[in-house]
């Protein structure tokens, strides 16, 4: 490119080093992409100037869409439409809350991990969060004009290790670099602490659409710590549409709903808790498959008395984390309000009626979380040093089966991570060489009542009379919150040690096809980059050749011109056309590129010799020898 | 990074003399002062063997962190590096007046757990919480005089109380 080189010479420099990171707000209802641009966090928006991506996804016949496009069709395909997928991150068929009905088929089998038959074939709930993270990834890309180097992903906070590695290993299928899981109320608090730079205690309130996470944190010279964390993960923004959607079966007397009729009845029931915030009374009505016209009017009155148990359940765990901080209420300095749900004035009023004081609500909850990640995002990428550090704690506490199906703790609740804790254990059998290990999460006293995280087999213990084995067992908790878990043998310097990751209850068949998946993904994201590298060749040439021209028109000749002119133009439609095909268009653009340089190499030629000619002038022959 | 830290016991890991006596603010400043430093967020942006390395120092700052600032796991660490090795579990001979003492107590919470007695619980906590304070003074004179028979005693029944605290604590946390 002759002619990039004489027309800007101060273009060839490198481009300046700014790693671009995203936080993801990867939320039940909806999810956000913010990054910090110029030095403040800021929420992407979509093609058509939406912030908040509708977490949902249909599978089609040949076509996967994902956000606004996918809740257009939440109605006419609720099948195949899957939404607050989020509560079934890591959970298996028997978690299912039996009182409430989904549009979808499950695969039910023994194995128990929840599986969704769709149209597109059997998805589980990371490939179909993996496929909500490309579309966001996607989105940051075009607002971006580049590929992020890192993101951070939120996460309630009450989320346990199977929840949080089907998180990370979602992002991982969706091409991110995952720098850090973050607990969404302290992504909240991350996002206030930056607009009030002051020491602290705050209590983060954060009921989403499908959990309520608590979480009281301090910030203290420059180190944010988590004191506790408490909530509810089966509590959220949904259950309040499904009593109010209840509620209206019940007042209209219906029964018996078609899945369309039921998927209509749902989303109408949120649109009606969103107005009652508003109104004191709102009209409903709605025209159902058989064509029975559903007639109401319901009143805040009464809506705030049918979910009135749903709002009390919300405080338990305000409770339970002053407890667990070791404080009491008026020790708190301010209360943050997160979630779309916390609009709902009855929370609000129960919120203010517990602490006797208004909470804080000057940030939009629903983007207050992804601002936060995108706050962490940025400092963990190396763009801001020396600014703060987050010092998490694990919510729920890791314990190992014992004798008789008994928990031992080995972390407590509330331990600050990353922590790594040891404890011995002992044969009971004389010659016994195997020991089977098993790991469960959770506050209760029996292993039944508790989640079972991980079971292994650590063998090659030397034989030995009962009680005289010495096994280590280590648990290894990093800043994500993920946990490894490590056992050893230590008496006889035989060395029997296995590494243990919990499997978050998929089996090897289906983590190898989604590693499939992830590889044909793979190959689009080659193209994506391709693309995107041809996008920014040619905006880089469109723009020399416009400078050039201003400066040196008057060097061509019409034909010329009107050649130059109109390579230019062919090569702005093609940059500006939506890729149809990603690999045909970022060749398009490259041939495009290549025939705007050919029209302009006689261009660049005379504007060489006119810059020589203007060099020379005035000066003497010894001068040019040089 | 500096792998010496973990050669350190944790007292030296927190620059504090191998004193029963502790500064918890002090502590708290020392714990964001090294994680500032070691957290493995520090090194997001670096290899996969930097972050691990970092968060092997890292867990050692918080385990140090939680052993000192807790006044039984103190006092059972800071017997150890004088050579004394606590057994919670085995050969503990308490005199019958402390046992019975514990009984009564465990009587008291039940009865308050199945009447679902939230202030009557709260007051055992109360009481339970002064019976450690009490304890730990003692043991903090005794490490002066390094009476270290004395204190793997005292660390014993310290060790009942914080249980029974844990057991009031989860039962109130539940209710």
């Amino acid at each position: 490119m002759a002619l990039l080189q004489i027309a800007e010479p101060d273009m060839s420099g490198a481009p300046h080093q700014h790693n671009v990171a995203i936080g993801i707000d990867l939320g039940t209802t909806n999810s956000l992409v913010a990054t910090v641009k110029s030095g403040e966090a800021t929420v992407l928006c979509d093609s058509n100037g939406a912030r908040l991506i509708p977490s949902m996804v249909n599978y089609g016949d040949d076509r996967l869409s994902v956000g606004h496009e996918a809740l257009r069709l939440r109605i006419s395909d609720p099948a195949n439409t899957l939404v607050s997928i989020k509560r079934f991150m890591g959970r298996g068929f028997a978690d299912l809350d039996p009182d409430v009905v989904y549009p979808y088929k499950f695969v039910a089998k023994s194995d128990a991990n929840i599986q969704i038959n769709t149209r597109a074939g059997i998805k589980n709930p990371i490939a179909v969060s993996a496929d909500i993270l490309t579309y966001l990834r996607k989105l940051a890309v075009e607002s971006l004009g580049e590929e992020p180097s890192g993101v951070v992903i939120t996460v309630p906070a009450y989320f346990d290790d199977a929840q949080r590695q089907a998180t990370k290993y979602a992002g991982e299928l969706a091409g991110l670099k995952v720098l850090r899981l973050l607990n969404e109320p302290t992504a909240a608090a991350i996002a206030y602490g930056l607009d009030n730079k002051q020491d602290g205690t705050f209590l983060v309130y954060d009921l989403g659409g499908g959990t309520l996470d608590v979480s009281i944190l301090r910030l203290n010279q420059g180190v944010f710590e988590v004191l506790s964390v408490s909530g509810d993960t089966q509590l959220g923004g949904d259950d309040f549409d499904h009593r109010l959607y209840c509620y209206i079966l019940e007042k209209a007397n219906l029964s018996q709903l078609t899945d369309e009729d039921t998927a209509q009845l749902l989303s109408r029931a949120k649109l009606l808790k969103e107005q009652l915030a508003e109104k004191e009374k709102v009209a409903f009505s709605a025209v159902l498959s058989n064509k029975r016209i559903v007639n109401l009017t319901i009143s805040r009155t009464e809506y705030e008395t049918i979910v009135k148990y749903l709002v009390q359940k919300t405080i338990q765990p305000l409770k339970k984390a002053l407890r667990d901080a070791k404080l009491d209420k008026d020790q708190l300095d301010e209360i943050i309000m997160v979630g779309g749900s916390t609009r709902m004035l009855a929370i609000r009023q129960a919120v203010t009626e517990f602490f006797g004081r208004a909470p804080l609500t000057s940030i939009n909850p629903d983007e207050v979380v992804a601002i936060g990640a995108g706050i962490q995002a940025d400092i963990l990428v190396g763009n801001k040093k020396d600014d703060w550090l987050l010092l998490d704690v694990t919510p729920l506490s890791l314990g190992v089966e014992t004798m008789g199906g008994l928990v031992e703790k080995i972390i407590p609740r509330n331990s600050t991570i990353p922590v790594v804790r040891a404890q011995d254990f002992t044969t009971y059998k004389d010659g016994q060489t195997a020991m089977s290990v098993h790991v469960v999460q959770g506050e209760r006293e029996l292993v039944k009542d508790c989640r079972s995280l991980a079971k292994f087999t650590l063998r090659g213990i030397p034989p030995m009379v009962a009680g005289q084995a010495r096994i280590r067992i280590s648990y290894q908790i990093d800043a994500d919150g993920l946990l490894s878990v490590q056992a050893k043998e230590m008496t006889s310097g035989v060395v029997a040690q296995i590494e243990v990751k919990p499997s978050y209850g998929l089996n090897d068949e289906q983590i190898g096809a989604m590693l499939q998946a992830s590889i044909s993904h793979a190959s689009e994201d080659i193209q994506q980059r391709q693309y995107q590298e041809a996008l920014v060749d040619a905006r880089a040439i469109l723009d020399s050749v416009e400078k050039a021209l201003i400066a040196d028109a008057d060097l061509l000749d019409e034909a010329e011109l009107t050649q130059i002119n109109h390579a230019c133009m062919k090569l702005r439609i093609a940059i500006e056309q939506k890729p149809l095909e990603l690999d045909s268009a970022g060749k398009k653009i490259r041939q495009l590129v290549e025939e705007l340089n050919h029209a302009t190499d006689s261009f660049a030629a005379k504007r060489m010799d006119k810059a020589i000619n203007q060099a020379l002038t005035g000066k003497e022959i010894a001068d040019i020898d040089n | 990074m500096n792998n010496e830290l973990l050669k350190q016991d944790y007292f030296e890991l927190f620059g504090l003399a191998l004193d029963y006596q502790i500064d918890l603010g002090g502590l708290q400043n020392k714990l964001r002062a090294l994680q500032k430093q070691y957290h493995p967020d520090n090194f997001a942006a670096e290899d996969t063997e930097v972050i691990n390395q970092a968060l092997v120092i890292s867990s050692q700052i918080n385990q140090a962190y939680t052993t000192l600032s807790e006044p039984l796991a103190r006092a059972i660490y800071l017997l150890q590096l004088h050579g004394v090795i606590v057994d919670l579990v085995h050969g503990t001979k308490f005199s019958n007046e402390f046992l019975m003492a514990q009984i009564e107590l465990r009587e008291q919470i039940s009865e308050a757990e199945d009447s679902g007695d939230f202030d009557a619980l709260e007051q055992i906590e109360q009481n339970l919480q002064n019976e450690s304070t009490i304890i730990t003074a003692k043991i903090g004179e005794l490490f002066i005089i390094a009476n270290y028979a004395e204190i793997s005693e005292l660390v014993k029944q310290l060790a009942f109380y914080k249980k029974l605290e844990q057991l009031v604590a989860n039962i109130l946390g539940s209710m």
